[in-house]
């Protein structure tokens, strides 16, 4: 059902090795939020096990991050990785995840996912070098603070609404998505989609306010 | 288009499709001008993709077959700040939302389109706390009740209904030792029902042989307030009340009423007069989808356009200066909280295994507390859910911090990684709240012009908000009263979101009566300018949610402007 599709929603003029450093970076981040879970689902069923990579909520944030008047997931990525070097610098990394090695020197995506919070933290805390970050974040505190505060936030709400169910028209405009699919995210939560209603109405704790 | 009106009206959110329909049911001829699309209107059938006709002034336009097709109930397609129908942004869902720069950690959830920001609100309608009113704004409390109440016969607004979130919420806050109160005008601290603008569900709902998609009358408890509400057999007779469904149908029945959306005030034109002054005379605005500019004309211009829009537009337009224009930002600094439960005690206390946070009335409970605020339960689909409960925080990630004792929730901050799936796992057993704080007005907080960006619009507006400590001590104080009624309900565990104080979803006070404006809510420098949206309440009310002050008020000055100009 998921065919690859074009790399229009990173951005048409990139070259692939971009592409690749963008999509890598926020694979790792939407991965440390929701990961693959295989504990949870040995216990609860296989639904339980997928994570954020699976349901492809890297892309409807870097989907979200380009929807901007300036496309911002390119920047947004570079700004993880500063805090990537900045985090091993003071060493406070625990350990590299791996030792792939990335076109743009990324680095975020090295870092293990406790790790990839740590760094996002140092821009929370804003314990950063504000020069070294790429325009339009470059000494701009107020939106390193707004963008990262969202980054969780813009992971949960693609993981958990409806937005993998568009399936093939996932990165289609907005007006032209098709729900092709139930939510996997749906079912791990047991919510079962708009409903017409419920019959559970318990009365009213008062019938009438008094004035 | 008429471009020679009596009043222009700026916004069709919650204060001007109330000051519209006031006005033309005295015969007063009305220009309504939004900046965003219209939902379930015959001359949009495809407001998101062209951009249909030029206005609508006739409710025979409103159609609820398009309201249904429009209103998906799918919360990212619906509610996504990005690219969602209910976003801060043109109605062609191609281009970018429009930019509000908030430099500090959160974002201003709010919404273009006929309806505005009631299109994604809760209904939520309790009057203002009297003892924030009386003695403080300029007016008394009991000028506001005639108006609360007109606007309460009007909308209507009733006692919210029951399902088990709401049982277990007033289980809690019994058991904690609080009185149940049944007061619109609230004066001593207590749990009640939410004063709901939704129509109560149909008696007969929980029969076996009621159909409930074949009876959409009244609320049927499914849980989309959030997400538009499109349940009834017309648009004027859907359940929620956003002022899509309630005023704007009023309105139009007058026959004195033009409606034009997908239009962007950018301007309010004045003239000096040699005996009143600067006055406002009209407007110039942009249409979002050709980018047209145009000019219309009236005796009195009122702005509608919300606690950051009416601001941003007072100074593009360089009307007089003056130190509260802007300024004075009340925001409730929110915060959530969530109690997780075990089956067996949701049976012992409810007699079902869990409370389906998405079954009901998005936010049907509360609990007031003069002095502090407010506490009121939420529950809404898991998109929304996870990402207000789970990952928003002014507190960092919960795994990182250090462990506090004594603190009464188990956590605080963001939760990620395998914990954040088990903590969903649980969603039909979490129960949540809000908390909207009695913050007090400072001159500091506010809204600016960005001095170098710029959108087609003009000069956007940046907005800053920084709490006092006796803000931080009532938000606190209300916290720890919320993790209470969690324990004492059943709660197993207690998360504190701690939400950062840049989440602008209260907006208001940003043009204070008695500072930018007089006590009938006209502009002190400005002549025949009127503000009828949240930006012109004197505080915060106390922490009640501010749509239905803003409702009597835009009644009020209605009969203002009659009496003085017509």
């Amino acid at each position: 059902m998921h065919n690859k599709q074009n790399k229009g929603y990173v951005e048409k003029e990139y070259d692939n090795d971009i592409i690749i450093y963008i999509e890598d970076t926020f694979k790792a981040l939407a991965d440390a939020i929701v990961p693959w879970t295989p504990t949870l689902g040995k216990i609860f069923g296989v639904i339980q096990s997928y994570g954020a990579q699976a349901l492809y909520t890297d892309e409807y944030t870097i989907y979200s991050l380009n929807y901007f008047e300036i496309p911002l997931a390119l920047p947004t990525a570079q700004m993880l990785d500063v805090a990537a070097s900045e985090l091993m610098n003071l060493s406070q990394n625990k350990q590299y995840q791996n030792d792939r090695i990335y076109p743009m020197e990324g680095s975020f995506a090295f870092l293990l996912p406790k790790d990839r919070f740590r760094a996002i933290t140092l821009l929370e805390d804003l314990n950063i070098n504000l020069t070294q970050l790429p325009m339009p974040y470059k000494n701009n505190p107020g939106l390193v603070l707004s963008m990262t505060s969202a980054l969780n936030r813009f992971v949960t709400m693609g993981y958990y609404s409806e937005w993998w169910a568009y399936g093939t028209t996932r990165l289609d405009s907005p007006n032209k998505r098709q729900l092709e699919a139930f939510p996997i995210s749906w079912e791990q939560v047991d919510y079962p989609g708009p409903s017409y209603g419920y019959k559970v109405f318990r009365g009213y704790l008062i019938n009438e306010f008094t004035d | 288009m008429n471009n020679n009106v009596d009043v222009i009206v700026i916004g069709a959110g919650g204060g001007g499709p109330v000051i519209a329909k006031e006005l033309a049911e005295k015969d007063i001829k009305v220009l309504l001008l939004e900046a965003g699309p219209w939902y379930g209107n015959k001359n949009w059938p495809n407001p998101n993709e062209n951009k249909g006709g030029v206005s609508s002034t006739s409710d025979d336009d409103l159609s609820i077959e398009l309201l249904r097709k429009q209103f998906t109930d799918l919360e990212e397609d619906m509610n996504d700040v990005i690219t969602g129908k209910f976003r801060w942004g043109p109605a062609n869902r191609n281009e970018s939302p429009w930019d509000i720069n908030t430099p500090q950690k959160g974002f201003a959830w709010q919404n273009s389109g006929i309806g505005g920001t009631t299109l994604h609100y809760f209904a939520n309608s309790p009057r203002a706390y009297p003892e924030a009113v009386n003695g403080v704004w300029p007016i008394s409390y009991d000028e506001l009740i005639p108006y609360y109440e007109k606007v309460e016969a009007t909308l209507p607004v009733s006692p919210a209904p029951s399902t088990p979130k709401e049982e277990l919420f007033y289980y809690g806050a019994k058991k904690a030792g609080w009185n149940e109160i049944d007061t619109l005008n609230v004066r001593e601290p207590g749990y009640r029902p939410q004063p709901a603008a939704i129509l109560p569900p149909d008696p007969r709902i929980n029969e076996p042989g009621f159909n409930l998609a074949e009876n959409p009358v009244g609320c049927t408890l499914r849980g989309h307030c959030i997400n538009g509400c499109n349940v009834g057999l017309t648009v004027e007779g859907v359940a929620k009340r956003s002022t899509l469904v309630s005023y704007i149908p009023l309105a139009l029945k007058t026959g004195n009423v033009e409606i034009m959306p997908n239009t962007f005030v950018t301007k309010v034109l004045t003239q000096e007069t040699p005996n009143n002054g600067l006055q406002a005379v009209g407007v110039r605005f942009r249409n979002t989808w050709t980018g047209e500019v145009g000019e219309a004309h009236s005796k009195v211009v009122i702005m509608a356009a919300g606690a950051i829009e009416t601001p941003r537009l007072w100074l593009n337009s360089m009307l007089p200066k003056n130190p509260w224009v802007g300024k004075g930002l009340i925001n409730h600094w929110f915060d959530c909280l969530a109690g997780i439960y075990e089956e067996e005690d949701l049976i012992r206390v409810l007699g079902v295994s869990d409370i389906k946070p998405y079954v009901g009335q998005n936010a049907a409970a509360r609990f007031d507390y003069p002095g502090l605020g407010v506490i009121q339960i939420f529950g809404v689909s898991p998109g929304l859910y996870s990402s207000m409960l789970y990952s928003t925080s002014g507190k960092g990630y919960h795994f990182l911090s250090e462990k506090h004792y004594q603190t009464p929730w188990d956590m605080e901050g963001m939760i990620v990684g395998e914990q954040l799936k088990e903590f969903m796992r649980y969603y039909p057993r979490t129960l949540a709240v809000l908390i909207f704080t009695d913050d007090e007005v400072n001159i500091n907080n506010g809204v600016t012009l960005d001095p170098k960006i710029k959108d087609e619009n003009g000069f956007i507006p940046v907005v800053r908000y920084y709490p006092s400590k006796k803000d931080k001590e009532k938000r606190d104080k209300l916290a720890i009263i919320a993790a209470d009624i969690f324990r004492k309900s059943g709660a197993k565990l207690v998360i504190r979101s701690n939400w950062p104080p840049g989440i602008f979803i209260h907006a208001q006070c940003t043009m204070r009566m008695g500072y930018v404006t007089d006590n009938n809510c006209e502009a002190l420098q400005v002549k025949r300018l009127y503000i009828a949206d949240n930006s012109v309440q004197f505080n915060g009310l106390g922490g009640p949610n501010p749509t239905l002050t803003t409702q009597a008020l835009a009644t009020r000055s209605a009969e203002k402007i009659i009496n003085k100009y017509f």
